[in-house]
């Protein structure tokens, strides 16, 4: 069973086609890189997969059953869950309390809700479930190892602490299957290859897959074990890592034409 | 209804569409500019009849000098209150914005209470020459209150075909303002884009400023007409055409004029055949309006003519 | 600090208002002690209204059709089917409203079981629109139930209004309320669900990608601070001893005055919303000096009346230009914040 299938998937706004015709299979615990140049489309298919845009045509399957067109709470609460390109933590809320509400949905859904709008109010057999959630949420903050910031307001953490929070929020949230969206921007490099080692922990230790946006190539060469690369919206490459670098039609999209006719 | 009734309810309800339409035009600009729902609008239109009224009562102008002075006084109320309480805040959150614009809303009509007084007024005796000053077009001339046209069985009043002239003239000079002038081109620009247009050297703020003084001139011009047509003036006259005048920006198309116009036309003729199909219903007028909004705000809410958004993420 | 604590410190300050409240009932002249009843009916209605507007993130413009709703509600259950024989003067009252009588503190629970029906009906469809629009849906179904409230004299009365209600709304029924009203709020607040909440204030997309449905969490709010604007709305009828479908008194105006008290106090701060409800009772009284003769060295000045109105819509827009956090920003009141203080004394 592969977790995700995107099948002849298609996004147009108006007259601009941002993804056209993208198949892409991914197998349980992959790591897997979506790479391209700025504008490719790459956030657009995170978009479409999470359930933020309706695809123009195609169909998306998660686990074999089919997602097109779910709502994006709905889309979490099957098990996929994102980082954002621009972060967006919920800012007045504490680092811990981030991670905590990313469980919430797992005590408020359904016909659940209502009940628990009354225990909320009421405390009854609330105290166990709360405490419960915290620890679990300081599990996650440790390891990302920014633990120590628990209870700091989110917005005052330094950017690459704010890159891993949003990652511990999203793993929070009990997914299978995560797509981070470039979470080493703005990192230096000994940060980066920590954030290898701590992707390839948390896939090895959750039993996650991972599907990650990135434009760092240490970080897409050192940890993806397959890499899919887009251009205009179309794919123009896929493969290991090794193919891929190789691939010319890549090095046209990246460097242009000139760069290969000048003998590269 | 005979369909003599029925044209009659027909022709009477363009006349209320296109003041509803004037005031409209005020809202829809600010929109589309601001993103912001300036409730204040229905406020200015209040100020505008109240500085006519008492231009003619207590200066003694001529009805033509108080109307004119009357508008842009209001083009200059709209032009502070942006000036003062909207421009400072253009930074904060929209929901910062709204509050504040319920704030001026509340603040004008307070002021009106304080300085003009709560009592209602008339405004029957202010422009009595204004009307009888009009060209007689074909068919029979029956004096009562306005002079009117009775054209076929069907009665135009004077001051209708007044307010429709108006309107469309209106419209034309809005047209070629927005679409033949340098000021109207950053308008324009200023409605796509605020941070780049101030890149290319527009002064946005002062063009915000323009954008609020003509809203809030049509706005006077409208008042006026209204206070014609329903004479009684106190400091609230404005929030209900006001909400109107909304709801009517909104049904053709937040940010569209052409929109706003006929918005405020099929409100007024809907408005005045509901009244006609079912008398018993006639308290229930004002309530028509807000269920109009809350169908098309949950059907479609952009409007007749409005464009769909795209939130991107 | 501890829970034990804490818990200690809130039963004694409990203890304490109820005695405070017992000696202005005991020494305070009659226009004074209304007023203290009075502040506690405004701290619901502005509790009510911050869950809404201040916690979730949404504004609303609708509050005072709730509490109308709450307010007609309860008036027509606590009348007697005599008063209702004589009130009606338009059209009768209908069954089985016309024949019964209940309590007051049933009367007021029902009132705000009705008022949260009918947020429940308002928010469905406002709740799928975005921020501006949504608040004026929410003016417009509040305009909407005032003008039906208007014309339905076989249920309302119409333009005449109910007069002549019983004063049940003591000191001791509206701090009591109160005093439920912040503790259910408050421990809402305080749960994950009002974590889910403040999450969706700060950014709707993220909380949707946090697995939140953000419209039926919105809606619950939304129906909870109903039920209690419902409440508000009976106290404030019971004490007014009248209801009628006026602006001034169910009106708009009644929502701007609520909102004002929020964002004085500090919008999204419960702690915030009783300081506004408190100082907004004060300041309404203290400045009536303004709309009565004054003697200004000697000379008789005519008080302008509508000066109050104009003194807070002046301060609304000053204090949302200038003090957009209001006293307390989004902070509340804790036992915690309190010993800090005196810590730091200590030093």
């Amino acid at each position: 069973m592969k977790i995700l299938k995107l099948e002849d998937l298609t996004m147009k706004f108006g007259g601009l086609t941002a993804v056209g015709n993208l198949n892409l299979e991914l197998e349980e615990g992959e790591l897997f890189g979506l790479i391209g140049p700025n504008g490719a489309g790459k956030t657009t298919v995170f978009n479409i997969v999470t359930g933020h845009y309706r695809p123009t045509s195609g169909r998306i399957f998660f686990k074999d059953s089919e997602i097109t067109g779910l709502i994006p709470d709905r889309v979490t609460r099957l098990g996929i869950a994102r980082t954002f390109q621009n972060i967006r933590l919920f800012q007045d809320l504490t680092v811990l309390e981030n991670v905590m509400v990313a469980q919430h949905h797992s005590i408020s859904s359904g016909g659940e809700a209502a009940k628990w709008l009354f225990k909320s109010v009421t405390r009854f057999g609330y105290s166990s479930v709360e405490s419960k959630m915290k620890e679990r949420a300081l599990d996650f903050l440790e390891v990302l190892g920014i633990s120590a910031m628990a209870n700091d307001k989110s917005a005052s953490l330094p950017y690459g602490a704010q890159r891993l929070l949003e990652i511990a929020r999203a793993m929070a949230t009990g997914a299978s299957l995560l797509l981070l969206d470039e979470p080493a921007a703005g990192m230096n490099p000994s940060e980066t290859a920590e954030l290898i080692r701590t992707i390839r922990r948390i896939r090895d230790d959750f039993n996650l897959t991972v599907l990650l946006i990135e434009h760092d190539m240490k970080l897409v060469m050192g940890l993806c074990e397959r890499i899919m690369v887009l251009d205009y919206g179309r794919t123009i490459s896929e493969g290991d890592p090794s193919h891929v670098q190789k691939d010319k039609k890549v090095i046209e999209a990246y460097l242009g034409k000139e760069w290969i006719t000048l003998g590269n | 209804m005979d369909p003599k009734t029925l044209l009659q309810n027909f022709v009477n309800g363009l006349s209320l569409g296109s003041l509803y339409a004037l005031i409209a035009i005020g809202y829809t600009m600010v929109y589309g500019i601001l993103r912001l729902i300036n409730f204040a609008h229905g406020d200015i239109f209040m100020m505008a009849v109240y500085f006519a009224f008492f231009l003619v009562t207590l200066a003694s102008l001529p009805w033509y000098f108080a109307a004119i002075l009357a508008i842009a006084g209001a083009a200059i109320l709209g032009f502070s209150v942006d000036r003062v309480a909207y421009k400072p805040i253009r930074k904060a959150p929209r929901i910062s914005a709204l509050i504040t614009a319920i704030g001026v809303s509340f603040f004008l009509e307070s002021l009106a209470v304080v300085v003009f007084s709560g009592i209602p007024r008339s405004f029957r005796t202010i422009f009595p020459q204004f009307l009888n000053e009009m060209i007689i077009l074909g068919g029979q001339v029956e004096t009562r209150y306005g002079r009117e046209v009775i054209v076929g069985g069907i009665r135009f009043p004077i001051i209708s075909i007044i307010t429709l002239v108006i309107t469309a003239i209106a419209l034309v000079f809005l047209w070629w303002f927005i679409y033949r002038t340098k000021i109207g081109m950053a308008m324009r620009a200023v409605s796509v884009d605020i941070p780049t247009t101030s890149l290319m050297g527009v002064n946005v703020d002062r063009v915000i400023g323009i954008t609020f003084a003509l809203g809030s001139a049509l706005a006077g011009i409208g008042g006026i007409l209204w206070a014609i047509r329903y004479p009684q003036v106190w400091p609230y006259m404005g929030f209900i055409p006001g909400m109107k005048a909304f709801v009517a920006a909104v049904f053709g198309g937040i940010g569209s004029i052409p929109g706003a116009v006929l918005g405020g036309l099929i409100l007024g003729i809907t408005e005045i055949m509901m009244v006609g199909l079912l008398p018993g219903a006639a308290g229930y007028r004002d309530a028509f309006a807000f269920f109009i909004l809350i169908i098309i705000l949950s059907v479609k809410p952009s409007g007749l003519m409005g464009k769909p958004d795209i939130v991107k993420v | 600090m501890s829970i034990k604590n804490r818990v200690i410190l809130t039963l004694v300050a409990v203890v304490v208002i109820a005695f405070g409240l017992m000696l202005s009932q005991e020494f305070l002249n009659s226009y004074y002690s209304r007023i203290i009843t009075l502040i506690g009916i405004y701290g619901i209605m502005a509790v009510s209204l911050t869950l809404v507007n201040g916690i979730s993130g949404v504004f609303s413009l609708g509050h005072a059709g709730f509490i109308a709703v709450g307010a007609y509600t309860s008036a027509l259950l606590t009348l007697s089917p005599q008063q209702k024989e004589m009130t009606f003067l338009i059209d009768k009252l209908i069954w089985p409203l016309n024949s019964i009588q209940i309590p007051f503190f049933w009367a007021t629970i029902i009132a705000g079981l009705v008022a949260a029906l009918f947020a429940f009906a308002v928010g469905w469809p406002s709740l799928r629109l975005s921020g501006d629009y949504f608040a004026i849906a929410t003016l417009g179904f509040s305009e909407i139930i005032r003008i039906f409230a208007l014309n339905l004299n076989w249920l309302t009365n119409g333009a005449l209004g109910l007069k002549a209600l019983p004063d049940y709304t003591t000191v001791w029924w509206s701090w009591g309320w109160l005093l439920v009203t912040v503790a259910c709020i408050t421990s809402l607040s305080y749960s994950s669900f009002g974590r889910a909440l403040r999450a969706i204030r700060e950014d709707r997309v993220a909380a949707q990608a946090m697995g939140i449905n953000v419209f039926k969490h919105q809606l619950m709010a939304f129906v909870f601070g109903g039920f209690f604007a419902g409440i508000s709305g009976s106290l404030y009828a019971h004490w007014l001893s009248t209801i009628d479908p006026r602006t001034n008194t169910v009106g708009i105006l009644l929502t701007f005055n609520v909102l004002i008290m929020i964002v004085l106090g500090g919008l999204g701060s419960i702690t915030g919303a009783i300081i506004g409800g408190a100082l907004f009772a004060f300041l309404s009284e203290w400045l009536r000096f303004l709309e009565s003769p004054m003697n200004v060295f000697g000379f008789k000045i005519m008080g302008i009346s509508g000066m109050r109105m104009l003194v807070f819509s002046s301060l609304f827009v000053i204090i949302m230009i200038f003090w957009p956090r209001g006293i307390m920003g989004r902070k509340e009141f804790t036992w915690d914040g309190v010993a800090s203080l005196f810590r730091r004394g200590r030093k």
